[in-house]
């Protein structure tokens, strides 16, 4: 996909067609009117979001608000999108919430070693899901507060 | 002395006459040594020689006139009336007197009278010669003495003294040696008795060398031998000769019977014997050490362990014989200070080099004042033990090994079925996930054109998947309780009980619930894993008692066979015996889905773990009574048991 100049605020990071068709449907359902792009593997994650900081630094665009993740993803995983993700000062103060099948301890651990800020297990049951998906979107959205861009832009420099 | 002559001119009487002439003999009797001296009839001296007079002190002029038998103070050896007798007979008498001499000194003579008659034969006077046999007498009395002396000493019978000839003549001999032969004194006096007869055989040799010494020597050692009695008996003797003096050799041999004697030493070289035959035939090597560290005995083993010979042992250092020379002094130094080692680790090397491993135990001996002499210290081999101690380190190692690579197979395995378990998590899930959500969309989307069975179809499709997720969480559930640590440690259920209790709460809204929750023991036990069990067992007794107003369900403990039984007894719906095997299955139920909702996994969960910890447990129920189902708990340490046995089941 090619960059257009819609100001992307949530990455949906999936490379299932179905839980892609379900989990917009969701969104949709909730009349969550953000901008939404999807990417199909880890690959594409990062490059958007390297494209995303170009875009930043040129003043012409913003960091998303939100990456809803994926754990199991072909040629980059999950996991380590996660990592690339929380190792760039550029990237890591956007909120990453994983959205899996996966229960596994391990999975969960490592994600939250890895600085993840919310770990959800997608239910089966399509209500349940369609609930999960309104509360992480109020929340995440509406509620939390993230620093504006222009913050993003002048203090992105400092070290912690 | 020569009396005065007295010459009368007239007449001589014959009586004067006859003194004239004896007082012409007298002076040649003076000459004579022995004693002479003439007495009238009535005992008065007539006449005493120089003889006289020096034998008994009286002069001439003293004694002339005395009457004799008072002037000597005679004791006659027979009566006066025999003597007399005699006299008179015989003219003559011949007999020992005793006399007292002038100083008081005893004199014993012989003496001889002779009757001197006149021409007519009338006896006039007695010459009297007398010869001093005093000393001889003393003589005599001493040898008779002596001799008596002798004589007591030989049938005194202490021992048997005996005299006799070298070739075997036995000329003398007390009862001991007549009762020891076996020969009468009848036989002894008729010559009868010889020694060589008595000898066996054997111990000729040894009376030859004795007999040799005694003609060289004069006397010769004592020596031990036996005599053959006529009997047959043989008694041992011990026996002493000597040459006696005089013109044939004779030999007087003191012989003592040395039975007794012989019978003791028997008995303690018997038993002497014996105790030594038993330190030889010790297996142990057995030494005793002086008080310097010297080897002073040993027994065959010794030899044997050590390889060097009796002899070459004695007298040489205890130390010498082992590989650390120092800690073998320092332990027969212990027993001298301590009394006694026991146990004691040493190496014993031998002359051609090779180790025996022993372990010593040595003890202090005394001597008969109560000294402490010398160690006597026993060695057992202890070279089998070693080795089957080293066989048994090797065989522990190589188990270990072989534990470890078992172990590791099984992480192994585990590795497997946990990426399997996650794969299952995670690939299974999606579909079902897909499945729902594209039902639940359709059944809102085409909501307005489907009709009753078309949303009937959907809600079944629905559920379907809701019911596949449940199973699939269960046999996730179940799959990690196989595979999990259990970490063992004390637990108390009560309260475990109670927090289950409080977290069922949302499912006793609306019902009136009796928990009898009694004392309940401490068992060892994963905390985690057992709360699941009673999550699942009390989750069911109110799930089955949906039905009962109230509902009681009872948690107590009661004994078993001795063992420690958990009990949860609800009064639900129960079930029938007849299907009880069924109870714990994988996904066996005992209701109708519509009834009691349940996946039929949650027994099979509580059997899992229960089963983990090494308990068993079980139930008893009948229909429409409610059931009880029973755990016990036992303490168990067959971890890697459960590893093997969980790596069968998912």
């Amino acid at each position: 996909m090619t960059m257009d100049k819609v100001e992307v605020e949530i990455l949906l990071v999936e490379d299932s067609e179905k839980d892609i068709e379900l989990t917009l449907h969701a969104l949709h359902g909730e009349n969550l009117g953000n901008p939404i792009r999807v990417v199909r593997d880890g690959e594409e994650a990062l490059e958007f979001l390297a494209e995303c900081e170009n875009q930043l630094s040129a003043r012409t665009g913003i960091m998303p608000k939100l990456i809803l993740l994926d754990l199991k993803l072909p040629k980059v995983d999950g996991l380590q999108v996660l990592r690339q993700i929380k190792s760039n000062p550029a990237t890591q103060v956007i909120p990453v919430v994983v959205l899996t099948s996966s229960k596994e301890d391990e999975d969960m651990v490592n994600s939250y070693r890895l600085g993840v800020n919310s770990y959800l297990q997608k239910p089966v049951h399509f209500d349940q899901f369609r609930k999960m998906v309104k509360q992480l979107g109020l929340y995440w959205l509406l509620i939390n507060q993230l620093p504006s861009s222009s913050a993003l832009r002048t203090k992105k420099a400092h070290t912690v | 002395m020569v009396q005065g002559i007295c010459l009368v001119a007239t007449d001589l009487s014959d009586h004067k006459r006859a003194e004239q002439k004896i007082r012409e003999q007298a002076a040649l009797l003076d000459l004579a040594h022995d004693a002479v001296l003439f007495r009238g009839l009535d005992g008065q001296i007539l006449f005493w020689n120089r003889g006289a007079k020096d034998l008994y002190g009286w002069t001439a002029e003293e004694a002339v006139g005395k009457i004799s038998h008072e002037l000597l103070q005679t004791t006659f050896a027979e009566p006066m009336e025999r003597i007399e007798a005699v006299i008179q007979e015989t003219r003559e008498w011949e007999g020992e007197l005793n006399h007292i001499s002038r100083e008081g000194k005893a004199i014993v003579v012989t003496s001889r009278w002779s009757l001197l008659r006149d021409e007519q034969g009338k006896p006039t006077a007695i010459l009297e010669i007398n010869r001093d046999i005093t000393e001889r007498k003393h003589a005599e009395e001493s040898l008779r003495l002596a001799h008596e002396r002798l004589r007591r000493l030989i049938d005194s019978n202490i021992i048997g003294i005996v005299i006799a000839t070298a070739a075997g003549d036995v000329v003398e001999a007390n009862d001991y040696y007549l009762c020891l032969v076996g020969f009468s004194r009848e036989e002894l006096e008729q010559g009868q008795v010889d020694w060589r007869t008595v000898t066996p055989s054997e111990w000729l040799s040894a009376d030859e060398l004795a007999i040799r010494e005694l003609r060289e020597q004069g006397s010769c050692t004592p020596y031990e031998k036996e005599y053959l009695r006529r009997d047959g008996s043989r008694v041992p003797i011990f026996l002493a000769n000597t040459l006696l003096p005089g013109p044939e050799e004779q030999i007087a041999a003191f012989v003592v019977d040395i039975t007794k004697r012989k019978q003791a030493e028997e008995a303690l070289q018997k038993a002497s014997q014996y105790a030594r035959s038993l330190i030889e035939a010790s297996l142990d090597p057995l030494v005793t050490i002086s008080r310097e560290g010297k080897i002073t005995d040993v027994n065959e083993a010794t030899e044997k362990v050590t390889g060097v010979a009796r002899d070459q042992l004695i007298g040489t250092d205890f130390s010498n014989y082992f590989t650390e020379p120092e800690i073998a002094k320092q332990g027969y130094q212990r027993v001298f200070a301590e009394g006694s080692v026991r146990d004691y680790p040493l190496g014993i090397r031998s002359a051609s080099g090779q180790v025996t491993h022993v372990l010593y135990n040595a003890n202090g001996f005394r001597n008969e004042r109560g000294e402490v002499e010398g160690v006597f210290a026993a060695a057992r081999d202890v070279t089998e033990r070693k080795r089957a101690e080293e066989e048994v380190r090797q065989l522990n190692e190589q188990l270990e090994q072989r534990v470890a690579a078992r172990t590791e197979e099984l992480r192994a395995v585990n590795k497997e079925l946990e990426t399997f378990n996650y794969a299952v998590a995670h690939d299974l899930r999606a579909p079902l996930r897909h499945i729902h959500g594209f039902a639940e969309m359709l059944a809102e989307e085409a909501s307005p054109v489907l009709n009753d069975s078309g949303k009937h179809h959907l809600d079944t499709i629905r559920d379907s998947v809701e019911r596949m997720s449940q199973l699939l969480e269960d046999l996730l559930k179940l799959s990690r309780l196989g595979r999990q640590e259990l970490s063992k440690q004390a637990c108390s259920l009560k309260p475990l009980v109670e927090e289950v209790v409080k977290g069922l709460k949302p499912e006793m809204q609306d019902r009136q619930v009796e928990w009898r929750i009694e004392e309940l023991p401490f068992v060892q036990g994963d905390p985690v894993l057992l709360k699941q069990v009673l999550v699942n067992l009390l989750s069911n007794a109110l799930k089955f008692t949906r039905t009962r107003q109230p509902a009681i369900i009872e948690i107590g403990q009661t004994t078993i066979d001795g063992e420690p039984v958990v009990f949860v007894r609800d009064n639900g719906v129960g079930f029938s015996m007849k299907y009880a095997d069924k109870l714990f299955g994988l996904f066996q139920r005992l209701h109708r889905q519509q009834d009691f909702e349940g996946t039929g996994v949650g027994l099979a969960i509580v059997q899992r773990i229960i089963h983990r910890h090494g308990g068993r447990v079980w139930a008893e129920a009948e229909l429409n009574k409610g059931a009880t189902f029973y755990l016990s708990l036992r303490a168990c340490e067959a971890e890697k048991n459960e590893l093997a046995t969980a790596t069968a089941a998912v």
